[in-house]
């Protein structure tokens, strides 16, 4: 085997007029993991779709072990986890991973389950998934999920992995194991393509960084040799995008929202309090109830008991335009299939909810419509063609601008925001934290839910952490760390934590 | 001059950009294909033959283009057109209840049946292919019991003014009726807030859930729209044939379908325009009456219907993968 594993080398690809890739290239050393960073759009999904053989190049090499790669050697050598889930919700978890590889029976006609079974039984526990390989695959959390994605991968041969964004749904502890896994791989030799938008897992993982920006490779480094800040300015092209650290009195507000032990699908007895001007975190590993305590909050499901207030007055919210009725703006987290009109245009996009109040007698004003989309789009700096343009056409960053002016034009009294920023570029995330201040700054109470630990501790005042539920712990932003916060949302409580302490202190 | 030359510019800009532009063409080739091969076809006779033949299936179409939008289908709009159509004329053969309030009646019917529909689409939860698959069976069947399968005969004369009437020999007043829906159906689904609705909750059904849309609500509406466009049709054929047969809407399924998708209305939702739907519907109207004028053996005519249908669903898929590839495009830039 060769000391190069992957090597791309002046890849050209242009989509009609529209150059993608305007020469490209990244070597990836044998029994490395790889890290490819860069902005939403800068080529790394056009890169790696050439890379795995769905487009074509139009000039430039690639070499997989020092071979030049055809479609069949690509298929043979590399294994690809995609960004998004591609499974199948009705089958099994082991007829998932070894979906067009089952083994068969002596006599080659059938699928023999047992086997399968017991094979899929085996790279589970190595994946540290302790589920019956039986189980139909809908009945797992996404992070289970995305974990079969994983073992999808690597129960085939390959010589190459590539991770486009691998934790973008999965929790602190999954990730863990995803890194021991990964760095086992390693030391057997593999090589391992990491795409992420996450550096802290860059550069906790991985051997070498490429950095892409507009379709060039502006680089490749020894992760050692190169620090947060300069390839935060390398993705950015030299200008450093710097987040602005919240300088807010919180305490003194008023208290716009109280939760009085509410419970209901999925969590349960939880009590706070949201002031006026105040962020609120929710911290929690995935499946711990921050998103089903939100979604009842604003009416998405039902409180079963308990009381909520908003402005001191009771509310029941049975269907979301009863919270959004009484102010509560939720911004959800599945910006596809639950925030985004695909096609319709981006003034529909940000006002249909408030279409109403935009007639003349008994029609829609497009007119009045039109100016105030106009207002919103420049105002939250949604880049779009025209904002006639339907808006699946639009990035990720730009639909989530876009949803976040739909929830202003709401007018709020308190926005639950609902993992703010995920997938989205660096740029785009520090506008969308400017908005959240903006918004903060003029009284709205935000509640931010994210599993992002840094997210929390940058832009909240205040942190609810949640564990298998409940609140397990709440924690002023500024006695936050990556550590306790991880603690408390692991379930472990002070008291152990004052036992660990007497004992060192022992 | 250049003013001009600018306005010129954005004249075809706008054509360009206008989403109808292709199947408009393919219209009007059609219209001069079929000129050429048959003398007859620009005939004023088979002009109005024509656009009898239009109306009738651009109400279904409309009927049909409605529940599209939801991302729901339809598949009992003929039957509402065949219950409706006779009810009312059995309300006037039967009951001799005047004509107007018979057809208030008839009316009342396809909006009841609309309005079934929609609550067993929100309600109980059903696909709306299952759930009016389901009711089409029983639209059907009480027609056929209240008719034993028999036309109603004997009604006034006064009631086939409406679909028989023919202005300047060529122009039915059924046609000019369908006109007015169609323009008030565009401009509600275009102008009002429940329009716009309506395309939200096409385009993405939890999206619209979650800002707050009272979804039932505007599922609900708009089947009842639906069957209200779908007895008028059965009403004006009743009036046409002079009989309230049950079997008045018999296959408008497939052809309401394929003209709507032919116009540019996905099976997806949230998309097309009454435009679109009304060009289809001269296209398939087209051809159906080129069959008859070509001397082609009129049990081609499902055949071909079919085919339209194949060839439109898979034109519309492959209008869906070139807006991917925009995406695309725009999404690098």
């Amino acid at each position: 085997m060769s000391d190069v594993a992957l090597s791309v080398r002046d890849i050209y690809k242009s989509f009609g007029n529209v150059e993608v890739l305007k020469g490209t290239s990244v070597e990836v050393k044998t029994g490395t993991i790889h890290a490819l960073v860069g902005e939403n759009g800068a080529g790394k999904s056009t890169l790696i779709k050439i890379v795995t053989g769905v487009y074509t190049k139009d000039c430039g090499d690639v070499f997989i072990n020092n071979e030049k790669g055809h479609l069949d050697l690509m298929r043979e050598k590399i294994a690809f986890v995609p960004q998004e889930l591609t499974l199948f919700s009705q089958l099994t978890i082991a007829e998932n991973i070894y979906i067009d590889e089952e083994p068969l029976t002596d006599s080659k006609k059938f699928i023999d389950f047992s086997k399968m079974n017991n094979m899929a039984k085996e790279l589970l526990h190595e994946l540290n998934v302790e589920v019956a390989p039986e189980t139909i695959l809908s009945e797992l959390s996404v992070a289970n999920q995305q974990m079969v994605q994983i073992a999808r991968a690597i129960a085939r041969k390959f010589d190459i992995l590539i991770l486009d964004e691998p934790t973008a749904a999965i929790t602190v502890i999954e990730t863990q194991k995803l890194f021991e896994i990964v760095k086992t791989l390693r030391s057997k030799g593999k090589s391992i393509v990491y795409i992420t938008h996450k550096l802290d897992e860059v550069q906790e993982i991985c051997d070498d960084i490429t950095i892409l920006r507009d379709g060039i490779s502006i680089g490749t480094w020894s992760v050692s040799e190169i620090s947060r800040d300069e390839i935060v300015r390398q993705m950015a092209g030299g200008k450093l995008v710097k987040y602005k650290s919240p300088d807010r009195k919180a305490d003194s507000g008023k208290i716009l929202m109280e939760a009085k032990a509410i419970s209901g699908y999925g969590f349960y007895d939880i009590s706070f309090q949201l002031r006026k001007g105040e962020i609120l975190g929710m911290a929690g590993l995935v499946g711990s109830g921050r998103t089903e305590t939100a979604e009842a909050i604003y009416g998405g499901t039902k409180i079963i008991c308990g009381e909520l207030f908003v402005n001191n007055i009771r509310v029941n919210n049975k269907t979301p335009t009863d919270g959004i009725k009484n102010g509560i703006i939720y911004l959800t987290e599945e910006r596809k299939t639950k925030g985004i009109f695909p096609n319709l245009s981006v003034i529909e996009n940000i006002m249909i909810p408030i279409i109403k109040n935009y007639k003349n007698g008994l029609f829609v004003s497009e007119n009045k419509l039109e100016i105030e989309s106009a207002k919103l789009v420049a105002q939250y700096n949604v880049k779009a063609p025209s904002i006639k343009e339907e808006m699946c056409h639009l990035s990720g960053g730009n639909q989530q601008k876009a949803l976040l002016a739909r929830v202003v034009a709401m007018n709020p009294r308190v926005v639950i925001l609902d993992e703010p920023t995920r997938g989205i570029d660096v740029n785009a995330r520090a506008e969308i934290y400017d908005k959240i201040d903006e918004l903060v700054s003029i009284g709205i109470g935000i509640i931010v839910i994210s599993s992002e630990m840094e997210e929390l501790q940058k832009i909240t005042d205040r942190i609810l952490v949640f564990h298998e539920g409940t609140v397990s712990k709440e924690i002023k932003t500024s006695e936050a760390s990556n550590e306790n916060l991880l603690r408390y949302a692991m379930g472990f409580n002070d008291e152990e934590e004052d036992a660990h302490e007497m004992q060192n202190n022992n | 001059m250049i003013i001009k030359n600018e306005n010129m510019g954005n004249f075809f800009r706008k054509i360009k950009n206008f989403k109808e532009s292709g199947i408009l063409i393919v219209l009007l080739g059609m219209y001069a294909l079929v000129s050429i091969l048959s003398p007859n076809f620009c005939s004023m006779y088979n002009f109005g033959v024509l656009l009898k033949a239009i109306t009738y299936l651009c109400f279904i179409a409309l009927a049909q283009h409605i529940v599209l939008l939801l991302g729901d289908i339809d598949l009992s709009v003929g039957a509402i057109a065949a219950f409706s159509g006779v009810i009312c004329g059995y309300a006037m053969g039967q009951f001799g209840i005047p004509i107007v309030p018979s057809i208030i009646i008839g009316l009342g019917i396809g909006v009841l049946c609309g309005l079934l529909n929609g609550l067993i689409v929100t309600l109980l939860r059903v696909n709306a292919l299952i759930a009016t698959l389901g009711t089409q069976g029983i639209f059907i069947g009480l027609t056929l019991v209240i008719t034993k399968g028999s036309a109603v005969m004997g009604l006034p004369k006064g009631f086939f003014f409406l679909g028989q009437k023919v202005f300047l020999d060529f122009i039915p007043l059924a046609f000019i009726i369908m006109i007015v829906a169609l323009i008030i159906i565009t401009i509600i689904l275009r102008k009002t807030p429940f329009g716009r609705h309506i395309f939200a909750v096409g385009s993405n059904k939890e999206a619209a859930r979650v800002v707050g849309l009272r979804v039932n609500q505007v599922k609900i509406k708009a089947f009842m729209m639906s069957g209200l466009l779908s007895s008028m049709a059965g009403i004006l054929m009743v009036s046409r044939l002079t009989s309230a047969q049950p079997s008045i809407g018999d296959g408008w399924i497939m052809p309401s379908v394929a003209a709507c998708v032919l116009g540019g209305t996905p099976l997806t939702g949230g998309e097309g325009s009454t435009l679109g739907v009304l060009i289809g519907v001269a296209i398939l109207s087209i051809i159906e009456n080129s069959i008859v004028l070509l001397g082609i053996s009129p049990y081609w005519q499902t055949f071909v219907s079919g085919l339209v249908v194949v060839i439109a669903v898979a034109v519309d898929s492959m209008r869906q993968r070139s807006s991917l590839k925009k995406k695309i495009l725009i999404e690098q830039k």
